[in-house]
């Protein structure tokens, strides 16, 4: 860029590798005083890798660095934030048995008197102060616990106006966040950039990299594929800047049957469901949209028996289920993908294999005593692994929680394949996964309906409802309010009903 | 969660207070007498020091079960102190450093080898007892007269190891509530590894906890031999179950992350030392108090674990 500019932070040549494999490639860029820079690339393009080298995280192998003009080299992430970087990461750091103004302070209380006791008056102003700049009125008292997701990203930031940062990092901020916190979140991060902050924002959501930011720079295999102000850009080139190939079709299609009537919920009433019936044939994928909080989850659940049914009935091929337990679910062929991975789905510091198998390890036992086949075991897991093509780089050895996000989803997808369910119940498969895994994680559900498992796909993301769907049914407020077939898919009208109630 | 559980871990504990009292003082008349509150004041001492250092350690989401073993190590060398002649200064320091000594080991193997707390100071209560044993030669010690005098003396009626109960529950209180190490120590019981990348020191702080519930313990072991100025081989032997009881009866989880000092500990040590009390009082067999306090932990921890599957998420 030109010397006209004043910039904040420079990142000038930076690489790094990680045992011998060259993730960052001499990565240049820069973030100007008031402005917004969204960071945009797939799961392993470097993103991450490049922010934890800002933040202190990690040292760079080459390059260097330059926050305010002077030479930029932090140890350590305290180092990093006493300079001025702020890193919002993607899973927040609260306590939630710690008040607000606590958690701000929780690591440099401001102290006061002779005996160096908490000055929880001054902790409780600060954290007004800054929750007052957000525009968030929540007393400083208030414990986290009581929060709701967005007021807790909210304190998150709080937490480094506080610090007067003068580069904030966000990572994909909004993955938990409903429209409405979200808007404020972009609200707030619009005042912070004004009252000139430089503002790195890392997300998968391409609407919202354009909505906000001023300029942006795609990553790819570690190297920038383009930097330049948002007005050069569109999501097409985008997505093929990110993905490196022409992804013109984002949904794969695929051939398939659509056989006779596999899975039937008749009435469900629960928690927030207010009489919902489905059905699903063999070879079907059924989408479910809905606002947040319209009872999609719920109903999930409630089928499966996660959650308490009020009333309703759930068939397999005719056969009621009763009662409804997961473990009986699981029994008829049902399998159930949470939307929360992290905590539902996955054993996070297993291996891939023993997170593979180990809904599977009762089918892999023989004799009397049965023990556990360890030739098999190998087998299955390596076979789902090519399948599925999960990148792991030893299955045997990798714990679950090195893997990215979309190869993490791609194992609790094939965890539960393993059993061959007749349905699938999916909550949210795509959530906080990159273009490339999401087009990946697509062709295996088509992959499921082709052998003539019926899908249940619910999503907030009314794209790829339409794009891999063969039927959509809408809920609003814990009822089915719409229901559309792939011919007569119309966007506004989806949204209309989900929104509304009615077209 | 249940409205129930919530309201009843909130004011349960006074509740509970309350019944005991009405129904023991309805069975005997001797449990309100002046003598008798004195009794029960005096007997809660070594437990509410104990309770307190306990309830450190279990707030950072620890546990300590060498509690009871420390408690007879620390007096054992108090009484061979006093036996050879030293005053009570002498022993009371050499009691609280060795509790400092076996509370720095506990914190040491937990923080820096990263051994489960559990097992930790499981082994810890196998070698403090195994020393205190070796030391007295599995003997009976006895303290003489200096027990008349730490369990005799009176201050405007009430005995002097109450006071020190109350400047123990009140240092703990300040540090736990005034200090950053409190909040600190309840953030890591909460979420440790979150609590270290906020920048919170979390080994120092942990190793602080075990540390003082080992200087706490010594500290109750010689004040509870005091009273009865003698000291078996099997002193303090499993306490810490009972210490554990009275601090989660107190409101401290198990699940670490959350307690207070005052009232809860106070109240968790008062309510274990009525009962064993009232149940004195009223004759009955020695062998129904292991059950009624197993049944004090079991219902103590159930309304925890309810508790804590309902919040914190």
């Amino acid at each position: 860029m030109t010397s006209q500019r004043d910039d904040v932070l420079q990142i000038k040549d930076i690489s790094k590798s990680f045992s011998g494999v060259e993730v960052l490639k001499s990565v240049s860029l820069s973030v100007n005083k008031g402005e917004i820079l969204g960071l945009v690339g797939q799961n392993g393009a470097g993103k991450s890798t490049l922010m934890n080298i800002v933040g202190g995280v990690l040292p760079a192998d080459k390059g260097k660095m330059c926050l305010m003009g002077n030479e930029f080299k932090p140890l350590n992430p305290f180092m990093a934030e006493k300079m001025g970087i702020a890193f919002i990461h993607q899973e927040l750091n609260l306590f939630p048995n710690l008040s607000i103004a606590e958690n701000m302070f929780i690591d440099s209380f401001p102290l006061k008197g002779p005996l160096r006791t908490v000055n929880f008056k001054a902790a409780r102003k600060a954290a007004k102060a800054a929750l007052g700049f957000l525009g968030v009125s929540i007393s400083p008292d208030k414990k986290v616990q009581e929060l709701s997701m967005g007021q807790r990203q909210m304190v998150e930031i709080a937490k480094y106006i506080n610090r007067n940062a003068i580069v904030i990092i966000f990572d994909e901020p909004t993955t938990s966040l409903s429209h409405k916190e979200k808007e404020m979140l972009f609200r707030v991060i619009c005042g912070l950039r004004d009252k000139g902050a430089a503002i790195i924002y890392i997300s998968h959501i391409l609407e919202d990299i354009f909505e906000l930011c001023d300029r942006a720079v795609v990553l790819r295999d570690g190297r920038v594929i383009k930097e330049a102000s948002i007005t050069e850009f569109d999501s097409t080139t985008m997505i093929k800047m990110m993905v490196g190939r022409d992804l013109k079709q984002i949904f794969p299609t695929v051939d398939k049957k659509i056989g006779q009537l596999a899975f039937e919920a008749r009435e469900i009433k629960a928690n927030g469901v207010h009489g919902v019936s489905l059905s699903l044939h063999e070879g079907e994928i059924v989408g479910m949209f809905g606002l947040m909080g319209a009872g999609r989850t719920e109903f999930a659940k409630a089928i499966f028996g996660v959650e308490k049914i009020e009333s309703g009935g759930v068939f397999y091929k005719g056969e009621q289920i009763n009662p409804i337990t997961p473990r009986n679910c699981i029994r008829h062929g049902i399998a159930f993908i949470t939307e929360d991975r992290r905590y539902e789905g996955l054993l996070m510091p297993k291996t891939v294999e023993e997170n593979l198998l180990c809904a599977f390890w009762d089918k892999l036992t023989s004799g009397p005593w049965k023990w556990i086949n360890v030739k098999q075991e190998g087998e299955n897991a390596a076979k789902q692994i090519k399948n599925l093509q999960i990148k792991t780089a030893d299955f045997k050895t990798q714990p679950v929680r090195n893997l990215s996000g979309g190869n993490q989803q791609k194992v609790v997808l094939g965890k539960w394949l393993m059993l061959e369910p007749g349905v699938i119940l999916l909550d949210e498969p795509t959530k906080g996964v990159d273009v490339g895994a999401k087009y990946e994680i697509y062709n295996i559900i088509n992959q499921i309906a082709k052998n003539g498992s019926s899908v249940l796909l619910i999503s907030s993301e009314m794209e790829e409802l339409i794009g891999i769907c063969d039927r959509i049914i809408i809920i609003h407020d814990g009822l089915v309010k719409g229901e559309f077939h792939k011919e007569t898919y119309d966007s506004e009208a989806i949204l209309k009903v989900a929104v509304e109630g009615s077209v | 969660m249940a409205e129930w559980v919530k309201k009843l871990s909130q004011y349960g504990i006074y509740f509970v207070f309350a019944v005991l009292i009405i129904l023991f003082s309805s069975i005997s008349r001797v449990f309100l007498a002046s003598g008798n509150i004195i009794n029960i004041l005096q007997q809660t001492v070594a437990l509410g020091i104990a309770t307190v250092g306990m309830s450190f350690v279990m707030i950072s989401g620890g546990i300590d079960t060498s509690v009871g073993s420390v408690m007879y190590l620390a007096s054992c060398a108090g009484a061979q102190m006093l036996n050879k002649g030293f005053g009570i200064p002498a022993a009371l320091t050499v009691v609280i450093l060795l509790g400092l000594l076996a509370g720095s080991v506990n914190g040491i193997v937990i923080t820096r080898f990263k051994v489960a707390p559990f097992i930790a100071t499981l082994a810890t209560t196998s070698i403090a007892r195994g020393i205190g044993l070796v030391t007295s030669q599995a003997k009976m010690l006895f303290l003489g007269t200096a027990s008349y005098v730490i369990a005799g003396t009176r201050w405007f009626g009430i005995p002097v190891t109450v006071y020190v109960l109350i400047t123990v529950v009140l240092l703990a209180d300040f540090f736990l509530n005034r200090k950053s190490f409190g909040r600190q120590l309840l953030a890591i019981g909460a979420d440790s590894l979150g609590a270290e990348k906020a920048g919170i020191f979390v080994k120092r702080r942990v190793f602080t906890a075990y540390l003082i519930c080992g200087m706490l313990a010594g500290l109750a072991g010689f004040l509870s031999t005091a009273q009865i100025s003698a000291i078996d081989p099997k002193f303090a032997s499993g306490y810490e179950f009972t210490v554990i009881s009275a601090t989660v009866l107190g409101g401290t989880s198990l699940f670490g992350g959350k307690g207070n000092i005052f009232p809860g500990i106070l109240m968790g040590a008062l309510i274990v030392t009525i009962i064993e009390n009232g149940l004195n009082i009223m004759n009955a067999s020695p062998y129904i108090y292991p059950i009624v306090k197993g049944l004090i932990i079991f219902f103590a921890v159930m309304v925890d674990s309810m508790k804590s599957s309902g919040e914190m998420r």
